[in-house]
């Protein structure tokens, strides 16, 4: 066992932390047009990121993922209930992959 | 807001936090394969049980500590692993700043515990909360608290039995991530420049995938689109 992982784990632990407390630490007070405008696109641009590189990819993957995601979405369109979008969506694909392997 | 009060460690709405720990149910799914694969990977690379199953009561991002054990076990020096852990967790300063604009000036549970809980996923759903009119950091807080037990246990698990349990990968649950970021995405996505900045951010993280990790991609790509969106915005207001 490596004794000197200890302090790195640690130290990791209060950066991370320090990460999650910045933005909430600056206290409330009127942003300037242009930054108030930026954070209000923060959820769009961050839930867009964090969907597309995990369902545009290659290989066998590809179609169940595409297609999934589709049928969710236009789930979420019409019913609007997110576990329902969940719920189909995976159900799409997880019948896809079935198929395709 | 209704909700009893609890008055023991922390003051906060607990119907509230009940609805916040609720509401990312579904990801439970997701995030125990996804602990059980980086407590596998961390026993493999020469993590003691102790520092496998401290990281993830003390660090609690996912992403980074599977980073964090690749490079503990490479030998990496400590200041290019702190150094990478710190872009890794760098959008959680955005996620902060964002829901910053949203919560009250005063709020309970306070900041600083309110801090510890905050991830894609509680950040994902709170603001959405507060989009939609709702929203408290009582939710906030159930929100974050709500993955912790399942996300413990399955380290836990994957440090002690951790061969036995079959690949998340094959399994393919960590579609679920992608599903609930997009039922969260779709409802925002109201006007022309709200489909432009969400466009561009997935195709910026589409590039960015492919050269780089899941953490410095979202922190990239969100600047990029979000800065894209405040300078159109700022251009229609002008133009008025």
């Amino acid at each position: 066992m490596n004794i000197s992982n200890m302090p790195v784990i640690l130290a990791t632990a209060v950066i991370t932390y320090l990460t999650r407390y910045t933005g909430l630490s600056l206290g409330k007070r009127e942003p300037p047009p242009f930054i108030r405008n930026f954070l209000s696109y923060i959820p769009i641009a961050a839930f867009a990121a964090l969907v597309a590189p995990d369902v545009v990819q290659g290989g066998d993957e590809m179609f169940p993922r595409l297609l999934g995601a589709g049928i969710a979405a236009l789930i979420a369109y019409r019913v609007g209930k997110l576990w329902v979008c969940i719920a189909v969506g995976m159900k799409v694909y997880w019948l896809l992959r079935a198929l395709s392997f | 807001m209704t909700g009893s009060k609890s008055n023991i460690f922390l003051t906060f709405d607990r119907a509230e936090f009940r609805r916040g720990a609720v509401a990312v149910l579904p990801l439970w799914m997701g995030a125990f394969p996804f602990a059980v694969a980086y407590a596998i990977v961390a026993r493999a690379k020469g993590l003691s049980a102790l520092e496998t199953i401290l990281m993830s009561l003390t660090v609690s991002a996912g992403a980074a500590q599977l980073a964090i054990v690749d490079l503990v076990g490479d030998n990496t020096g400590a200041a290019a692993i702190l150094g990478t852990v710190l872009l890794l967790n760098l959008r959680h300063v955005l996620y902060g700043l964002s829901l910053n604009e949203v919560l009250p000036a005063r709020t309970e549970p306070p900041r600083p515990v309110l801090a510890h809980v905050i991830s894609d996923e509680s950040y994902g759903f709170t603001i959405r909360d507060y989009l939609d009119g709702r929203g408290s950091p009582a939710f906030l807080f159930g929100s974050g608290v709500s993955i912790f037990p399942s996300f413990y246990l399955a380290t836990a698990l994957g440090t002690v039995i951790g061969q036995i349990i079959p690949d998340s990968e094959r399994l393919g649950l960590d579609f679920v991530f992608p599903l609930s970021f997009l039922a969260l995405l779709l409802p925002l996505l109201r006007k022309r420049t709200d489909f432009l900045v969400g466009v561009v951010a997935a195709l910026i993280a589409l590039g960015l995938s492919r050269v780089t990790s899941g953490g410095l991609t979202i922190l990239g790509s969100t600047i990029g689109a979000a800065t894209l969106g405040a300078a159109l915005r700022l251009r229609q207001e002008t133009a008025r």
